[in-house]
């Protein structure tokens, strides 16, 4: 136990950062020191349906890595054809946000896992069924007991699921190579467009190494959302629903921008399938003025120099 | 009475001091324990308030601008939430010092993040309109000049930078009502204005909102919750260190005390001793002069004193001895009763010993007093004579008995060893006298064991044992050894004797045995014993653990209750001859389990004879080999088959064949060979990756192997390339017949994971002897066979025909006349024009390569291009094209208004030979074509690679101005994401879909689709192959403008065409030329 927290209080230096270009975007550093047979066993789990009620949903049913780590519906089918009520953010940088979900109810990754797992319209499972059925499985019983010492329980998948979440991180964009110095690494289209995001104030909420996942933001600074599209749910009151405090009525954890171009649809309703239209509504609502399409066509190509690289996600 | 009581009161201190000892241990672990816990908790509290701090000041530092980004921030909440989730657990498993006070720094703590997570919002809100507002004062500056407008908004703004600075009332109320001033001022219409006041008023809201949560958030006093925490834990420790130092001082007294004791203990210990010493020696002098004989002669050697005893000392002495007797008078008297008479004078002061005809013997001693007396010591030392006698020969049967002897004190120091002693344990007496035994100690006899033994000996009674021992050389030794009290005359207890007998080889034999005991028991091989008769009669828990019968199973049955029926009864008697012929046997056997599963074993068997030479046992031993049995027929498997599919490789494939036909040769059969490639596998391995790719070869399989008889063969020769052996077939026709079944099943959609994919195969079929003798022709043929099915247009089958080789022939001909039609300049150009129907004008035109053969004449592209592709011509002949169509666009175009461009279609082979933008570039100014003139046609297939070589080379061209066009759009196989990721302006929809338009519905709905995805990304559609009234109705129906086909005009020379551009677009000529084709 001592011991245990011993190691536990050693943590790793942050990785030094001076080299790289100061702008208020970080690039995205190669997740390591993670370990392998968790990471595999995750991966593992991922993909395995038997997480869900009738063993047809999977992780990456809703999360489908090539693609983006979304699964580009308005909000993703659940078990039995149920149909969500929220659009699915991508997996990919998950371990670099605040704080998971749209509403940022859950602390961790690993929080994270036992929600769409219960979730009636999603996984509908309960961690009694799954552990029943996990543990028919031979094979991924050994699995587990090799990367764990306590073996398979409820923690320790979701610890595995987290671990491999934690793997999903997407380096090497043609942006985070001009971070490191690369000038050649953008297109002047993609730095144009990039200047705009910043001047445009686009970058106050989108920054990091996420560029954006960071923090929350009421949708609608400039100007009424909800009110213009009117059908407000439950759904839409965002963080409300986790504080119950009024101030954060309609306000969302801003998401990542980073695989933003494979991801549609956009916002937390899906409310837009067209990249070109996201931009220009959020800067009708966040930043209370109009970008001209030339300049939104300019921003899209800074977007797509942020997707990065991973072996899962096609290219 | 003395001795235990002083005993119990030495052993009282000593217990006392091992209990402080044992005290001390504990409380030091404790304590060791304690300050471990105090390190880690000291350094959690450290670092949470260093990540307070940091978080404090990062605050700071976005609140003042100065940091762009909340990474850092994040990272503190997560850490500060791992590090209290940290000392929590360490509060709940060490100590409960500050619990309330940790639940109320995290309460602190959590509200602390709530608030920050509101600074970041409005912060970002801030930076917003900083960002914004200059660039917004800047577009109006520029356009409002010198105004006063442009004077005020410009004072407005510096004021509200300087609040946004240096906050304070004045400066803020100085921005209010400059920008009140320019509310009441301003025109609705002047949206720059407008749009200034919004977000300056945005930025006053989001500064003061700013300022009022930092106020809030550094108002949350988490720093002191963390000093009280570290004031509690320090106080805990405090208090910890305090009660240990108690702890400490009071073990220190008792320690002191118990020392104290102890020494007095030891003091009066030695007191008692040296009294108890003096009186036992008075005691013994006491008792010595009485039990001796005593005379004291005076300097006249008369008698002067004498005890009891030393008149007793002689008979004649009773009578003669009294005051004034001299001494010569009592040695004369004696003297005639001496067994040996003394030679000469006696001396006196010497001792001697005398032995008389009564059978005593006494020891004398006659010494001179001070006074010049005679003092005589007579000991009567007949019994000791007589002992000593008799020990001499005890000791002659103890020196040379064969068991080894230790005599020891009661202390256990050896005071005798004999030889025999000396010999087994290597040392001699001088080594070991005075030593305790334990000298031969080996530490394989336990203390209890020893403990034991002094009890039962200290007790008086004998102990019987064994003793493992180590002799001098280090060789241990095992001795069973008899251990007894040797008591004095009272029956005390004075010494030990031990009485010990090497019995190491009977160990050893015994160990041996165990140890054969233990290998029975332990082994995994399957152990079996039977009697003469071949009667089981003892098998081992490897047996069980093999065959599944228990032991009383199996004890008394023969073993050929787990015969499999597999082997004859030639192999039982072959194993029963060797058996009585050398006495074992070895061999692989099957078996059957007792679940009746049929096991492979390797089987020894030896046969155990007794001192008369007669077999009494047999022994066999064996051991479960189906594990590497399998290992072998996977190893011969992994050579011979393809792991994927678990087809047969090439290898294995070419074996068959080669039996094939010689099977075929000898029975007169009809063999067939068939090549099957996968259509457009590349593709699904491409898009859907090589995983999807794999698991679709094994379905592949599948049905492969659903087509044919068992006995065809059906291999996998790598990559997408299957081949099926037909050992006999009837006629030619069976085998189309298999091939078409082959097609029509993998026609059929296959699912993989989520994917639906539809592939198709295209077959070679050869036939043995027909089309070949040998394997290596009949493979050739069939490969081409199917070369020619894939290119006769897929999902079809085609036999080997002399035609084929003839087309070979052809085909190497025009290979050889391409290479030298470019410079022949056999080579021309048409041009289809492309249209927009309602405008009713050419508007752009397709070159469209043309090849006058010296001997066939007229060639299309479809019958050379591809050729041209794979020889690597499609370079230079790429780029004679372009070169030729834009000159020629430049020629038709010149003077016209609007201009009409042209289009030329690259192949992807040319991305890699050499079509630079530089080379684009060269070509258009040698033309003098304006770029935007001039559309690149390129295919699908390129941007299915998708490469970032691809991308760039495709912005690359797109940067010299040329527009980019998909021909063939929709043929493809893939998710539309390329539309976003190239830079293309134009999609061409393939004639395919257009000709169907108005008949199937498929094909209208997937037109219409494609010309709403090319609005959609803001492309332009062409239609391409657009023949009919009804199709062009259609697409203007739809909304496609652009169309190229025979309805407006068929392919033109680069003339035909100036002249109808000249002629101002689609004349009367062109719709005339449009009706005699409708009417064609």
């Amino acid at each position: 136990m001592l011991a245990a927290l011993l190691i536990g209080t050693a943590q790793s230096a942050p990785v030094s950062a001076s080299s790289w270009r100061d702008e208020p975007i970080r690039p995205i550093v190669a997740s390591s020191a993670l370990d392998a047979s968790r990471v595999a066993l995750g991966e593992r789990l991922f993909h395995d349906p038997r997480l869900s009620s009738d063993d047809t949903i999977s992780c990456a049913s809703c999360h489908w890595l090539p693609e983006g780590g979304s699964d580009r519906r308005p909000s993703s089918i659940g078990i039995k054809g149920a149909v969500g009520n929220i659009n699915s953010p991508t997996v990919f940088n998950s371990s670099l946000s605040v704080a998971q979900f749209w509403d940022g109810r859950a602390r961790t990754l690993e929080s994270q896992v036992s929600e769409p797992l219960h979730n009636p319209i999603e996984m509908g499972a309960t961690w009694d069924q799954v552990l029943e059925k996990l543990r028919a499985d031979a094979a991924l019983v050994e699995q587990f007991q090799r990367a764990y010492p306590e073996g398979m329980t409820a923690s320790t998948i979701a610890d595995a699921i987290a671990t491999f979440e934690r793997s999903l991180t997407t380096p090497d964009s043609p942006f985070d190579r001009w971070l490191a110095g690369d000038d050649d690494a953008l297109t002047p289209e993609a730095k144009e467009g990039y200047r705009l995001f910043k001047a445009y104030g686009c970058a106050a909420c989108h920054q990091g190494a996420n560029v954006g996942g960071n923090m929350f933001e009421k949708l609608g600074t400039m100007g009424d959302y909800f009110a213009d599209r009117g059908g407000v749910t439950k759904m839409d009151y965002g963080r409300y629903n986790v504080t119950g405090d009024e101030a954060d009525r309609f306000v969302f954890k801003v998401p990542s921008l980073r695989l933003v171009t494979l991801t549609p649809p956009y916002f937390h309703d899906a409310s837009q399938e067209d990249l070109g239209e996201a931009i220009t509504t959020m800067a009708r609502y966040q930043l209370g003025r109009t970008i001209d399409d030339a300049e939104v066509e300019l921003i899209i190509r800074f977007l797509e120099s942020l997707v990065g690289r991973h072996e899962m996600l096609a290219r | 009475m003395k001795a235990p009581r002083l005993q119990w009161m030495s052993l009282l201190p000593l217990m006392l001091l091992l209990i402080t000892m044992g005290l001390a241990g504990y409380w030091a672990v404790e304590r060791t324990r304690e300050l471990q816990v105090q390190e880690v908790t000291n350094d959690i509290l450290h670092r949470i308030k260093q990540h307070d701090t940091a978080m404090d000041k990062d605050v700071l530092r976005i609140t003042s601008l100065q940091l762009t980004h909340y990474d850092t921030l994040v990272e503190a909440v997560h850490s500060l939430r791992a590090l209290q989730e940290q000392l929590a657990k360490l509060q709940d498993g060490h100590y409960a010092g500050a619990g309330a006070d940790l639940a109320g720094y995290v309460a602190l703590s959590e509200r602390k993040i709530r608030e920050l997570e509101r600074l970041k919002a409005a912060s970002a809100g801030l930076n917003n309109t900083l960002q914004y507002l200059p660039t917004v004062v800047a577009q109006l500056l520029r356009r409002e000049r010198d105004s006063a407008l442009a004077q005020r908004v410009s004072v407005m703004f510096s004021n509200l930078l300087a609040y946004n600075l240096l906050p304070d009332p004045a400066s803020r109320t100085r921005v209010t009502k400059a920008i009140g001033f320019l509310r009441s001022e301003t025109s609705p219409d002047n949206a720059v204005l407008q749009n200034i006041i919004i977000h300056s008023d945005a930025n006053l809201r989001a500064r003061d909102n700013v300022y009022e949560l930092l106020r809030r958030f550094q108002d949350i006093p988490t720093a002191d919750a963390i000093a009280q925490l570290q004031l509690a834990h320090s106080h805990h420790f405090e208090k910890q260190t305090e009660r240990s130092d108690r702890l400490s001082f009071v073990l220190f007294i008792v320690t002191a005390l118990t020392l104290g004791s102890l020494a007095y203990t030891m003091r009066r210990l030695a007191t008692a001793r040296a009294n108890t010493e003096s009186a036992w020696r008075q005691l013994h002098d006491a008792v010595e002069s009485i039990s001796e004989g005593f005379a004291l002669f005076d300097a006249q050697r008369r008698l002067v004193l004498w005890n009891q005893p030393y008149k007793r000392f002689h008979p004649e002495l009773s009578q003669l001895v009294n005051h004034g007797v001299t001494l010569d008078e009592i040695n004369a008297a004696t003297l005639a009763h001496h067994v040996d008479p003394p030679q000469g004078n006696a001396e006196i002061g010497g001792a001697r010993i005398i032995r008389y005809t009564t059978g005593h013997t006494y020891l004398i001693s006659e010494s001179r007093t001070s006074d010049g007396g005679i003092a005589c010591v007579h000991v009567d030392i007949t019994e000791r004579q007589q002992m000593e006698e008799k020990l001499r020969e005890m000791v002659q049967a103890v020196e040379q008995s064969p068991a080894s002897v230790i005599i020891t004190d009661l202390k256990g120091c050896i005071e005798y060893v004999n030889p025999k002693f000396e010999e087994v344990s290597g040392y001699h007496a001088e080594e070991v006298i005075g030593q305790n035994p334990r000298v031969l100690k080996s530490g394989e006899t336990s203390t209890e064991e020893y403990a034991v033994l002094w009890a039962t000996i200290a007790a008086g009674q004998e102990w019987h044992g064994e003793f493992h021992n180590r002799r001098k050389n280090g060789e241990l030794y095992w001795e069973a050894a008899t251990i007894s009290g040797i008591r004095d005359v009272e029956g005390n207890i004075v010494r030990y004797l031990a009485v010990k007998e090497d019995i190491s080889e009977r160990k050893h034999a015994e160990e041996q045995l165990r140890l054969a005991a233990k290998v029975f028991e332990k082994t995994t091989e399957a152990v079996i014993v039977t009697d003469a008769e071949n009667r089981i009669k003892a098998v081992n828990p490897g047996f069980t653990q093999i065959t599944g019968y228990s032991v009383q199973e199996v004890i008394g049955r023969n073993p050929g209750l787990l015969a499999s029926g597999r082997h004859d009864a030639h192999f039982y008697r072959k194993m029963r001859e060797s058996l009585a012929a050398t006495d074992s046997w070895e061999g692989e056997i099957w078996n059957r389990r007792k679940n009746g599963e049929i096991y492979p074993e390797w089987l020894s068997i030896a046969a155990i004879r007794n001192d008369e030479g007669e077999i009494i046992e047999y022994i066999g031993v064996f051991s479960d080999i189906t594990r590497r049995k399998e290992a072998e027929r996977k190893i011969q498997w992994q050579a011979n088959y393809d792991s994927l599919t678990e087809l047969p490789n090439r290898s294995l494939f070419l074996d068959r064949l080669s039996n094939a036909l010689n099977t075929g040769q000898r029975e007169g059969w009809l063999c067939a060979l068939m090549f099957i490639d996968l259509d457009r596998f590349k593709v699904v391995n491409d898009t859907l990756g090589h995983t999807v790719g794999d698991k679709l070869l094994q379905q592949v399989g599948h049905r492969l192997l659903e087509s044919v008889r068992s006995n065809d063969t059906v291999a996998r020769l790598g990559g997408d390339e299957f081949t099926i052996i037909l050992q006999n077939v009837a006629r030619e026709d069976n085998a189309a017949e298999v091939a078409a079944k082959i097609i029509e099943r993998l026609s059929e959609p296959f699912y993989v994971d989520e994917h639906e994919i539809h592939i198709g195969a295209s077959i070679g079929i050869t036939f043995y002897p027909r089309d070949g003798e040998d394997a290596t022709t009949l493979i050739r043929n069939a490969d081409l066979s199917m070369y020619q099915a894939k290119e006769a247009g897929r999902n079809r089958y085609h036999f080997y025909t002399q035609e084929l080789n003839a087309r070979l022939q052809s085909r190497m001909d025009l290979e050889r006349d391409l290479r030298h039609a470019l410079a022949h300049a056999e080579f021309f150009l048409e041009y289809q024009p492309i249209v927009s129907s309602s405008a009713d004008r050419v508007v752009s035109a397709e070159a469209l390569v043309r090849w006058n053969h010296p001997v066939h004449g007229r060639r299309e592209p479809g019958s050379f291009v591809p050729i041209a592709e794979e020889l690597g011509l499609i370079g230079p002949l790429g780029e004679w094209v372009l070169r030729t169509a834009c000159r020629e666009c430049a020629q038709w175009t010149l003077g016209v208004d609007p201009p009409v461009g042209v289009s030329v279609n690259v192949s992807s082979r040319q991305f890699k030979l050499g079509l630079t933008p530089e080379v684009i570039s060269d070509i258009l100014d040698a033309s003098g074509l304006p770029p935007h003139l001039l559309t690149l046609e390129i295919t699908e297939s390129l941007l299915l690679e998708e490469t970032e070589e691809a991308l760039a080379w495709l912005d690359a061209i797109k940067a010299t101005g040329v527009r980019l066009s998909i021909d063939d759009f929709g043929t493809g196989y893939s998710s539309l994401s390329y539309l976003k990721r190239f830079p293309v302006d134009m999609l061409k929809i393939d004639k395919s879909f257009i000709s169907g338009v108005a008949v199937n519905p498929d094909d209208a709905s997937l037109v219409e689709a494609i010309v709403e995805l090319a609005e959609n990304f803001k492309l332009k559609a062409v239609a391409e192959g657009v023949e009919s009234q009804e199709q062009l109705a259609f697409l203007r129906q739809k909304h496609c403008d652009l169309i190229q086909g025979f309805y407006y005009s068929r392919p033109l020379t680069a003339e035909a065409l100036r002249v109808l551009i000249a002629n101002g677009g689609l004349g009367s000529g062109q719709k005339r030329q449009r009706q005699e084709l409708g009417g064609a």
